[in-house]
C-alpha cells in the first residue's frame, strides 16, 4: 500500500484504526516542517529532537481515541506548540524570553484578536516548507500536490475560490463514493 | 518584565484566563529566537531516522508485537546455544583427524549471460570490452562492473537473463540501464529489460542478490520472486529467494522497502509475513567472499555449502540440532570449511566424489 498519495484526513482515518504505515506516512510528511518550526522556537536541536519524538510517541499512543476536529497539521502544531512551552516552564523561563514576551505585552491593544486560526497556522507550515533544502523542497511540494488548499489551487489557476471549491466538491462525491470513505481537504 | 513574569508564572500554575492563553499563544507563533534554520538535506534524513528510531521503540506497530515476544524467546535459545557452543569448541581442542583424502574447490568467478536471440555470454573475471548491443542498450564490461548503457530516446528494448550455475557467482556488479548495481550469489538468476521503459521498473530473480538501487520515485524499482514482490524507496537490499530455503528472506541495509504491505527499516529481516532484525553484514557476508554462520543449523550450514562447491549432501544417522557460528572463507576448499565446522562442533564430515556425508 502506498500512502504517499493520501490526504492528511484520509490518514488521520487509517491511524485511528491503528494502521502503523499511515503513522509513518504522517511522520515522514511533517517531522521536517515540524522540526524547524520548533527548533526556531527552542534553538536546540536535542530540545527540538525530545519535543517532536514526544509529539509522535503521543500520536501513536492515543490513536483509538484520536479525532481530528481541525486540520491534522493544526493539531501536530498545537501538539509541538504545547510540548514547546513545556519545555520553557520545566527550565527557568530564559531572561531572553521574557524581554520577548515582555516587547510582546507592551504591543498588546485590548479587545483586539489575537486567536491563532487555521489560516494562520496553514501559513507557518507552508512557510516552513520554503526552509527546507532545495531538493526535498520540491519533492515536498510534489507529494503534496494533490493536497493543495482551494485557495492556492485558485491562485495557480487564475480562477475563483468558489470555483475550486464547488469542482473539488463534485470530485469529492464521486471519490466518496469509490472509495467508501470520507475524504475532505486539508485546509477547508 | 514585571508583567511577563507575572503572566508566565500564571500560564505555568494554569491559572490563565483563556484571553491570557490566546496571547500566550499568539506570543509563542511569532516567537523566533533564531532566523537561521538552514539544515541540509543530509542533516534532515539524519535526523528522520534518527528521531523514528526512538519513536517506534515506544509507538511500536502492534501486530509485530507478538512476534518479537517469539524473537525474544527464540534470542535467548540462541545465546544459550551460542555459550554451549563456546565451551564445546573450548573443550575439543585436540588434535582432529584428517576429514579428507580428495578435496573440493571452491566455486568460480563466473556467470552467463543470456540475450533476447538466446545467445549466450560467459562473464569471467577481467574482462574488458564492448559486448552486444540489445536494441540500441550497449552491454560492456569495464572497470570491474558489467554496465547496461541505454539510449534514453529508444522505446524498444528486450530482456536479457543472467545467471549463475552452482559453484559459480558474479564475478563483479551489474548496472542497469537507470544505474542501479546487482550483485548474484551462486546459484541465481535475474531476468531484466536492457532499458526501463514505463511506469515501473522490474526484475525478477531466482537464488539470492543484493541491489542497491538507483531510487526514482516516478518510476518504482520492484524486484519480482516466486513468493515476494520488494518494492523499493531509495535503497541497498538483499533478497533470497533459493527454493530449497524454508522461506524467501528480504533484508535492507540502507533505505527503505516494501515487502508486500510490510515497510522495512535498515537492519530489518522479512518473510513476507513476520519482520525481524537481524545483523546485515551476516546476510551480506557472500557479497565479500565469506561464509558468515550464526546460529545457523547443519541443513541450513550444508545448503550453503553445497551451492557454492556444487556438493551433494547426504546425512548419515540421526541430524544434529547444534547451531553453528563461524566465519569462513569461500576462497578455500570444501575441507577448510568442513574442518572448522568439526573443530566447533560434535559433527563428522566424509567426502566421497562430490558428495559430502555428515556422521555424528
Amino acid at each position: 500500500m502506498v500512502y504517499n498519495n493520501f490526504t492528511d484526513q484520509e490518514l488521520a482515518v487509517l491511524l485511528k484504526e491503528g494502521n502503523h504505515d499511515a503513522f509513518l506516512e504522517i511522520y515522514v510528511r511533517y517531522y521536517s516542517l515540524l522540526y524547524i518550526f520548533a527548533y526556531k522556537k527552542l534553538n536546540c536541536r536535542e530540545e527540538t529532537k525530545d519535543v517532536i519524538q514526544e509529539v509522535f510517541i503521543a500520536l501513536w499512543t492515543c490513536h483509538e481515541h484520536f479525532s481530528l476536529t481541525t486540520s491534522l497539521s493544526a493539531y501536530l502544531y498545537s501538539a509541538v506548540r504545547n510540548r514547546s512551552m513545556n519545555v520553557f516552564s520545566r527550565k527557568k523561563m530564559e531572561d531572553k524570553y521574557l524581554q520577548s514576551l515582555q516587547g510582546f505585552l507592551s504591543q498588546y491593544e485590548a479587545g483586539a484578536d489575537y486567536q491563532i486560526r487555521e489560516k494562520d497556522i496553514a501559513l507557518t507550515i507552508e512557510k516552513g516548507i520554503a526552509d527546507l533544502p532545495c531538493k526535498m523542497r520540491e519533492i515536498f511540494e510534489l507529494s503534496r500536490k494533490e493536497h493543495l488548499t482551494y485557495k492556492e489551487i485558485a491562485q495557480s489557476l487564475d480562477i475563483s475560490e468558489h470555483t475550486v471549491s464547488t469542482q473539488v466538491k463534485r470530485a469529492l462525491k464521486v471519490l466518496r463514493v469509490k472509495l467508501g470513505m470520507l475524504i475532505l481537504a486539508c485546509f477547508v | 518584565m514585571e508583567n511577563a513574569r507575572a503572566l508566565w508564572e500564571k500560564y505555568k500554575a494554569g491559572l490563565c484566563s483563556e484571553e491570557e492563553r490566546i496571547l500566550l499563544e499568539n506570543w509563542f507563533h511569532h516567537l523566533e529566537t533564531n532566523h537561521q534554520a538552514d539544515f541540509s538535506e543530509d542533516d534532515l534524513i539524519q535526523l528522520k531516522d534518527e528521531m523514528w528510531g526512538k519513536i517506534v521503540k515506544k509507538a511500536p506497530d502492534k501486530k509485530l508485537v507478538t512476534f518479537w515476544l517469539r524473537a525474544a524467546a527464540a534470542a535467548s535459545i540462541l545465546i544459550a546455544c551460542s555459550t554451549a557452543g563456546y565451551f564445546v569448541f573450548h573443550r575439543q581442542q585436540q588434535p582432529t583427524q584428517q576429514v579428507v583424502k580428495n578435496d573440493i574447490a571452491p566455486g568460480r568467478n563466473q556467470a552467463t549471460l543470456t540475450l533476447a536471440n538466446g545467445q549466450k555470454i560467459v562473464l569471467t573475471k577481467g574482462l574488458e570490452g564492448k559486448l552486444a548491443v540489445q536494441n540500441s542498450t550497449i552491454i560492456s564490461a569495464k572497470q570491474n562492473a558489467i554496465i547496461y548503457d541505454a539510449n534514453k530516446s529508444e522505446n524498444q528494448f528486450s530482456y536479457n537473463t543472467l545467471t549463475t550455475a552452482r559453484g559459480e557467482q558474479l564475478p563483479c556488479p551489474l548496472v542497469l540501464s537507470d544505474g542501479t548495481k546487482v550483485w548474484l550469489n551462486t546459484a541465481s538468476s535475474i531476468t531484466f529489460p536492457t532499458a526501463f521503459k514505463g511506469n515501473a521498473r522490474i526484475v525478477k530473480i531466482t537464488g539470492e542478490a543484493l541491489f542497491e538501487v538507483k531510487h526514482n520515485a516516478r518510476q518504482p524499482f520492484k524486484v519480482q520472486t516466486v513468493k515476494q514482490t520488494i518494492e523499493d524507496i531509495g535503497t541497498i537490499f538483499d533478497v533470497n529467494a533459493y527454493s530449497d530455503e524454508s522461506a524467501t528472506r528480504t533484508t535492507l541495509v540502507e533505505g527503505r522497502v516494501k515487502v508486500n504491505n510490510l515497510t522495512l527499516i535498515p537492519g530489518q529481516q522479512t518473510d513476507g509475513k513476520n519482520i525481524k532484525t537481524v545483523n546485515t553484514e551476516i546476510v551480506t557476508a557472500w557479497k565479500n567472499g565469506n561464509f558468515h554462520f550464526e546460529g545457523d543449523n547443519i541443513q541450513s550450514v550444508m545448503r550453503q555449502l553445497s551451492r557454492w562447491y556444487n556438493i551433494d549432501v547426504i546425512y548419515q544417522g540421526p541430524v544434529t540440532n547444534e547451531v553453528f557460528f563461524a566465519d569462513i572463507s569461500r576462497d578455500r576448499n570444501i575441507s577448510a570449511a568442513l574442518k572448522i565446522l568439526q573443530n566447533t562442533k560434535d559433527v563428522h564430515f566424509k567426502i566421497e566424489g562430490r558428495r559430502v556425508i555428515i556422521i555424528e
